[in-house]
């Protein structure tokens, strides 16, 4: 015979059991949700870093243009052979490159390295910007440089130090692969080139 | 990248490449070469064109990041090899003009 006893033991195990299998549910459908809101909210703020790192590459590309236009002129007042225009083309020239380049360049790379941070990110990011931007800097250098301008128009000589590179250089070769030497060397011998100038 | 800027990008590239600019003629050559070449894509018929008109030989592999990083990047650095290219020729001009005073 089974008195009511049992029946309220029973009762309570099958209770204690719907109790714990519901619990179990519900828990899982907060931690889901958490989930979901924890994806949403690293989904806005990558869109976050998205809009940064845009805007601060149309920066860059603007600086990018008026620069390209301020060389313009200045290859105009050298073929005109106009010394005093060509002088204060220099100037200009020198003058936003340091401030508004190179500023602008820095701002990008470094919003976008706190983004894409892997490791294959990183390596295009040193081939896409960096090198090319060590480039240009090493350019500028050997025409703001120039004989025309130093030694025949009595120009001061510009340079860059190497703390000034320094952030980049040991990006490039903290990331680009032992084995990689070409690349490795690439990076160094533009160290050097821009250092020495 | 419009037909402008993909036609800039080629120009760009073969003046890299024979680092000197190029003539009128020679561009109106590319751009001939490139109507007339029966490749698949815009990027190959650029390959060919460049082939055709100055036997530059493009790497196929890298074709596509070449040709677009020369629309963005070379440009900076044509213009700063055209000044390069200024100041060399003011310099020597400099230079004869000292040597006929002398």
């Amino acid at each position: 015979m089974i008195d009511n006893t049992q029946y309220i033991n029973a009762f309570n195990a099958v209770s204690f059991l719907l109790g714990g299998v519901l619990g179990w549910i519900l828990k899982n459908l907060r931690i889901k949700a958490e989930i979901e809101k924890l994806k949403l909210e690293s989904t806005s703020k990558k869109m976050d870093f998205l809009d940064k790192i845009q805007e601060k590459r149309k920066q860059f590309n603007s600086d990018k243009e008026n620069l390209c236009l301020i060389f313009d002129e200045c290859v105009e007042a050298m073929a005109s052979k106009d010394t005093l225009k060509a002088i204060g083309c220099r100037k200009t020239m020198n003058h936003f490159f340091f401030h508004s380049y190179w500023n602008s360049f820095f701002e990008y790379f470094e919003t976008k390295i706190t983004v894409k941070n892997n490791i294959k990110d990183k390596m295009l990011i040193i081939e896409d910007e960096v090198l090319p931007f060590l480039e240009t800097c090493q350019k500028f250098l050997e025409v703001t440089n120039s004989n025309i301008f130093v030694m025949h128009l009595e120009q001061n000589k510009l340079a860059i130090q190497y703390q000034s590179i320094k952030y980049l250089y040991k990006f490039c070769l903290y990331n680009i692969k032992f084995f990689n030497l070409k690349l490795r060397k690439k990076v160094k011998t533009l160290k050097n080139e821009i250092v020495s100038e | 990248m419009s037909d402008h800027d993909f036609l800039n990008s080629i120009v760009n590239y073969a003046e890299r490449s024979l680092k000197r600019e190029i003539t009128e003629y020679e561009r109106e050559q590319i751009i001939d070469n490139f109507n007339s070449s029966k490749e698949r894509t815009a990027y190959l018929r650029a390959i060919e064109a460049l082939d055709k008109t100055f036997n530059i030989k493009v790497p196929k592999k890298s074709n596509k990041i070449i040709l677009e990083k020369t629309a963005n990047f070379d440009d900076i650095n044509n213009k700063l090899e055209a000044m390069k290219r200024e100041a060399a020729k003011w310099e020597a001009n400099k230079n004869n003009g000292r040597t006929k005073s002398n």
